[in-house]
């Protein structure tokens, strides 16, 4: 006799749920339950030395009202728009350049890879070397031709934006290879069509294939933005959160109230303001970046 | 006859239980007599060599003891995070080491062990530099030991000096002579530099110490009696106008920041003027070891002509974590850690200066200018605040301000006042 159809649908609901059992026990573990222990701690005054006690939403209160919070949230915000905004262009014009035929391209295309494989530590102190005001290659090849000594990164003025140039040589060839996939998969029919019709090497980039990779490019700018939100390696390695806090992030913040101020509490605290702005952010950026006619 | 009315069900959980009781002993037993016989060592900052020797020195431990020791080390930058970390989770080695402002910070926590007992019976105690010993103390109970000192005063390059003819027999003892000899070296006066003071920034808090240096030499201090912070006060008002006027007469740049790593401003050839300890002649043998011999140390300065020479001695010290399982043990392994011969040697190899007056004839401190040395008797310690770590961070990013003329002196320091009373809740 053949099952009824309920039974099998029935079944099948049970085997999926078994399988996702375990997928669902490490989300648990590993996100929601820390996110709501996070949150926990964000009410309480919880040093990681003594038992928390309940203090309700002052550490909330006390991080609004402190100056140091907003210039670091100004700070996370201006390198992730700079980083994403200028990256972004350079990703699409380096992917677009490989998209051709390009003489050497396959080990161009590692070259431009592998900082990727480094981690930002690594980076961060090669970086430090090159930047050196005094025995560093780049000031010396300023004041070879002609220029002034720049103090990348002790001058306020500098600081951030040396650590973007950082960081974006570090991803570009990640999220670069990205935007080549999709470059490769733009229909060839239609970039002919188009040639065919007269359109140059540029229209047909602009009108052909960049609309039709437009999804990718809007996936790379979120998930790139919002990554660069939780900035924190390379300020720390590269400048130490200065000068005058011109470098200090908001989780480099959460890092100084929790293991130099042992206030556990307000770090959390952050942590849940970060996880809330990037929950904003992201459905912002989603819907700003969505394909048209897309609900 | 069946399987049953052999192996009844009894037999087979006595035997199971059995088994099992047998089995977790076996898996538990070595375990506790090694936890009897093994204890801990978290080191910071080790070098190559120091912890070569540290494994050395925990060799003779063990034949003397029977003491098996585990070492553990981490970078300074993180050391306090791991310590912290450490202590939370009940993980903390059995005898850990720590910088100056740790002490309070975790001893306030109940991260360590009080020894004032285990003190009173220890002879050796008696041969410590009293205020050395004392900032190891948290309101009123003893937690560390000093292990070394890192006691600043004035450093020069002799070798640049000398362009401006100023001899070593000639240096600068107040506030005056020190700001004349900068001009003197400074390009703008036909000196061979541009910018003669180096401030001892870095990415911590270096620019802070020196500050703190300046403060003292003018008999100011951090907090008043009733623990609220003076920074703004006279003293510290004279101090801030100090160390900014090296910046706004051109004497020194705020962009010159040391990065952790390789040669300092002044083993560089950059500048030929700071404050700091004999850290900056081992850096010039690490980095540039004909540059050395020309690293001199001066007295520490007074603000005053004819004034006492004030300075601040760092000093890192050892102390047992209170969650160690055997004190016994750890204090034992403590002593002998702070016996006199081993502790000049860590004072040797973490390039300070010895924490106990009978060290004064240990042969490491032949290669080292006798004015570091001399500079250990005018060394007072700062206070013993279990937030001074976040409060010398906040310092030295108002002094980053404040050298970038960020505003009046009084009033960098008055907001300064109001961060550290509310960190502080005073």
């Amino acid at each position: 006799m053949r099952p009824a159809k309920r039974d099998v649908l029935s079944h099948q609901r049970v085997a999926g749920n078994l399988l996702v059992t375990p997928a669902v026990v490490v989300i648990f573990a590993t996100s929601v339950i820390p996110l709501l222990l996070a949150f926990f701690f964000s009410l309480t005054d919880y040093t990681l030395l003594a038992p928390p006690h309940w203090v309700g939403l002052s550490n909330y209160v006390t991080i609004v009202q402190d100056p140091v919070f907003w210039q670091a949230i100004g700070n996370t915000l201006s390198f992730a728009a700079s980083q994403v905004g200028i990256g972004l262009v350079v990703v699409i014009l380096v992917a677009a350049l490989f998209n051709g035929a390009l003489f050497g391209g396959p080990v161009m295309r590692t070259i431009i890879y592998l900082p990727q494989a480094a981690s930002y530590v690594v980076v961060a102190l090669v970086w430090n070397l090159l930047l050196d005001p005094a025995v560093g290659p780049i000031n010396s090849m300023l004041m070879g031709i002609g220029g002034g000594q720049i103090y990348f990164l002790s001058d306020p003025a500098w600081a951030m934006p040396s650590i973007v140039v950082m960081s974006m040589w570090r991803n570009l060839g990640y999220f670069m290879i990205i935007v080549l996939a999709a470059l490769k998969s733009v229909p060839s029919e239609l970039l002919e069509a188009a040639k065919i019709d007269g359109a140059n090497a540029v229209q047909r980039f602009w009108s052909i294939s960049l609309p039709t990779i437009k999804g990718v490019v809007a996936f790379v700018a979120i998930t790139w933005f919002l990554g660069a939100l939780q900035m924190f390696t390379q300020s720390y390695v590269m400048t130490g959160g200065g000068p005058v806090n011109a470098t200090r992030t908001i989780v480099y913040l959460m890092y100084d109230e929790a293991f130099t101020n042992l206030s556990i509490g307000k770090a959390c605290a952050m942590a849940v303001m970060l996880f809330l702005l990037v929950v904003a952010l992201s459905l912002i950026l989603r819907v700003i970046l969505r394909p048209k006619g897309q609900v | 006859m069946t399987v049953g009315s052999k192996f009844s069900r009894r037999t087979v959980l006595k035997n199971g239980l059995a088994g099992a009781a047998t089995l977790s002993m076996g898996l538990y037993a070595p375990h506790v007599l090694a936890q009897n016989k093994s204890l801990s060592i978290m080191v910071l900052g080790p070098t190559q060599q120091s912890l070569e020797w540290l494994r050395g020195a925990l060799a003779t431990f063990k034949q003397q003891s029977g003491y098996d020791v585990e070492i553990r080390q981490s970078d300074w930058g993180s050391a306090f995070q791991k310590l912290l970390t450490s202590a939370a989770s009940g993980t903390m080695a059995d005898v850990t080491m720590m910088g100056q402002v740790m002490t309070p910070a975790l001893a306030s926590k109940g991260a360590y062990l009080a020894i004032d007992d285990r003190l009173a019976d220890w002879p050796d105690v008696k041969a410590y530099y009293p205020a050395m010993l004392k900032d190891g103390t948290y309101d009123g109970k003893s937690y560390a030991l000093p292990a070394y000192a890192d006691v600043r005063t004035a450093v020069y390059r002799s070798d640049i000096l000398e362009k401006v003819g100023v001899g070593a027999d000639a240096l600068p003892k107040n506030w005056d002579e020190f700001k004349t000899v900068a001009r003197k070296l400074s390009k703008k006066e036909g000196g061979p530099l541009d910018t003669p003071f180096f401030s001892g920034q870095d990415k911590s808090v270096g620019l802070m110490q020196i500050y703190s240096q300046m403060l003292y030499q003018a008999k100011g201090t951090f907090f008043d009696d009733a623990g609220k912070s003076v920074l703004s006060n006279e003293a510290g008002v004279k101090a801030l106008d100090y160390l900014v006027s090296f910046f706004t007469e051109g004497l020194a740049n705020p962009n010159i920041v040391y990065q952790g790593t390789g040669p300092r401003p002044l083993v560089q050839g950059l500048s030929a003027m700071t404050y700091n300890s004999a850290a900056e002649s081992q850096n010039a043998a690490d980095n540039a070891p004909d540059v050395q011999k020309f690293i001199l140390a001066g007295l520490p300065l007074s603000a005053e002509a004819g004034g006492e020479p004030t300075t601040i001695a760092w000093v890192n010290k050892f102390a047992i974590g209170s969650n160690t399982k055997n004190p016994d043990g750890a204090w034992e392994l403590l002593k002998f850690i702070m016996s006199k011969e081993n502790s000049a040697k860590i004072a040797e190899l973490w390039g300070g200066l010895p924490a106990r007056t009978d060290q004064k004839d240990t042969p490491y401190l032949a290669n080292v200018s006798p004015g570091f040395v001399e500079a250990t008797q005018y060394a007072g310690a700062l206070p013993t605040s279990p937030n001074l770590l976040q409060i010398q961070k906040e310092v030295n990013i108002a002094l980053q301000g404040a050298i970038r003329q960020s505003g009046g002196s009084a009033q960098i320091l008055a907001d300064l006042d109001k961060k550290i009373d509310a960190i502080n809740g005073v």
